[in-house]
């Protein structure tokens, strides 16, 4: 039993390594950390499943979601959601300046998919340098932010 | 169980020594670009465009430990018990001088375009009547459009006027537009502080054009 343990611990070691030697990186955020926008939307959101949000207000409302430790350069945005059928589930991603100022956004992307957690692509945002980057997305009743990855 | 542990650990060395051969690597390549570093500044000042300005990362007030950069460095002066040089925080970069990268590199796009005579006439249209209503503060300088691109300048008071424009170009609900865009400003008027604008708006269902990496101070905060 020990020697079967310790071969698995041996194991995942092993991958691991290999991970980080090819470089691969990543950062994700939950979409329960984001906020309302405007701030006065908040009441409409409810926490899904602690981490995810949906909007259970009769109109679509927005939330945003900020990535806190954002790299210089490229980024491709991929976000995870549902929308119910019938419902909307539409993002894009901005990079703003370290003044705040937006610099790039992404056109809008609606998921297509229905009544399933689906992640999908909303392209690439080049970040300033010391610059910040964040995702808006525009939920229809129902429709959920499960996360994004930055 | 032997030989599933002997294969394991096989793994394990495998990727040890794959981690040392690329770390290995990295520093070669960190050694190789410190040295290009003051080839490169020259270069640039004898192109005629000033030197970016470097961005001086302090440490702590009271450091524990110095840093790996800072460990090299000291390494070679001779130690003294006299308080350490502390590095000189030098201005940032300005919001124009942030953008030149974009702004270079769309322009350049932007200028190889030909004319998509239909599609060029009709953005341009659309953009015209979606920023007339702009606020006094703000005007509308020219725009053209060619093939996947539209290039707008606009005028500003002030960056908070500007500020105001850029966040309406990225709203969900009031974007004029129904595609990517890159916004930043080109130049600002010494005298009354006014700030020129241009925002390259690119065509619906197209990527946003890839902007090449500086590569240089951007901080690696992953």
């Amino acid at each position: 039993m020990f020697k079967i343990s310790m071969s698995s611990v041996a194991g995942a070691c092993a991958v691991a390594m290999c991970l980080l030697s090819s470089g691969v990186s990543h950062a994700g955020a939950p979409g329960a950390t984001g906020f309302a926008f405007p701030f006065t939307d908040q009441t409409c959101f409810a926490f899904a499943e602690a981490a995810a949000v949906v909007n259970n207000c009769s109109t679509q409302k927005e939330w945003i979601v900020s990535d806190t430790i954002t790299q210089a350069g490229n980024h491709s945005i991929l976000v995870t959601g549902f929308r119910p059928n019938g419902g909307q589930l539409t993002c894009s991603a901005c990079a703003a300046t370290k003044e705040g100022m937006v610099a790039n956004c992404t056109v809008p992307v609606s998921l297509s998919t229905v009544d399933s957690h689906t992640q999908f692509s909303i392209g690439t945002v080049n970040v300033p340098a010391f610059g910040s980057l964040y995702v808006e997305c525009g939920l229809s009743t129902g429709a959920r932010f499960d996360s994004v990855s930055f | 169980m032997t030989a599933k542990t002997f294969i394991v650990g096989g793994g394990v060395a495998i990727a040890l020594v794959v981690l040392y051969l690329d770390q290995r690597g990295i520093r070669a390549e960190l050694t190789a670009l410190r040295a290009e570093l003051p080839k490169a500044g020259s270069e640039r000042a004898e192109h005629g465009r000033a030197e970016r300005r470097e961005v001086v990362w302090l440490g702590p007030p009271a450091p524990v430990e110095p840093s790996p950069t800072g460990s090299r460095d000291e390494a070679a002066a001779p130690s003294e018990p006299t308080p350490q040089p502390v590095a000189q925080p030098k201005p940032l970069e300005t919001p124009i001088e942030q953008f030149a990268l974009v702004h270079d590199t769309l322009e350049q796009k932007f200028g190889s375009q030909a004319n998509d005579g239909g599609w060029a006439m009709d953005a341009r249209r659309s953009v015209e009547t979606k920023l007339a209503d702009l606020p006094v503060a703000s005007r509308l300088g020219s725009i053209e459009c060619r093939s996947t691109l539209c290039r707008v300048e606009t005028i500003h008071d002030r960056y908070s006027d500007a500020r105001d424009f850029t966040s309406r170009l990225a709203s969900l609900d009031r974007r004029p537009w129904n595609g990517g865009f890159y916004t930043g400003p080109i130049s600002e008027d010494p005298q009354n502080g006014a700030v020129t604008f241009v925002t390259y708006l690119v065509r619906e269902g197209m990527e946003l054009p890839d902007i090449p990496d500086r590569g240089d101070d951007a901080p690696a905060s992953r």
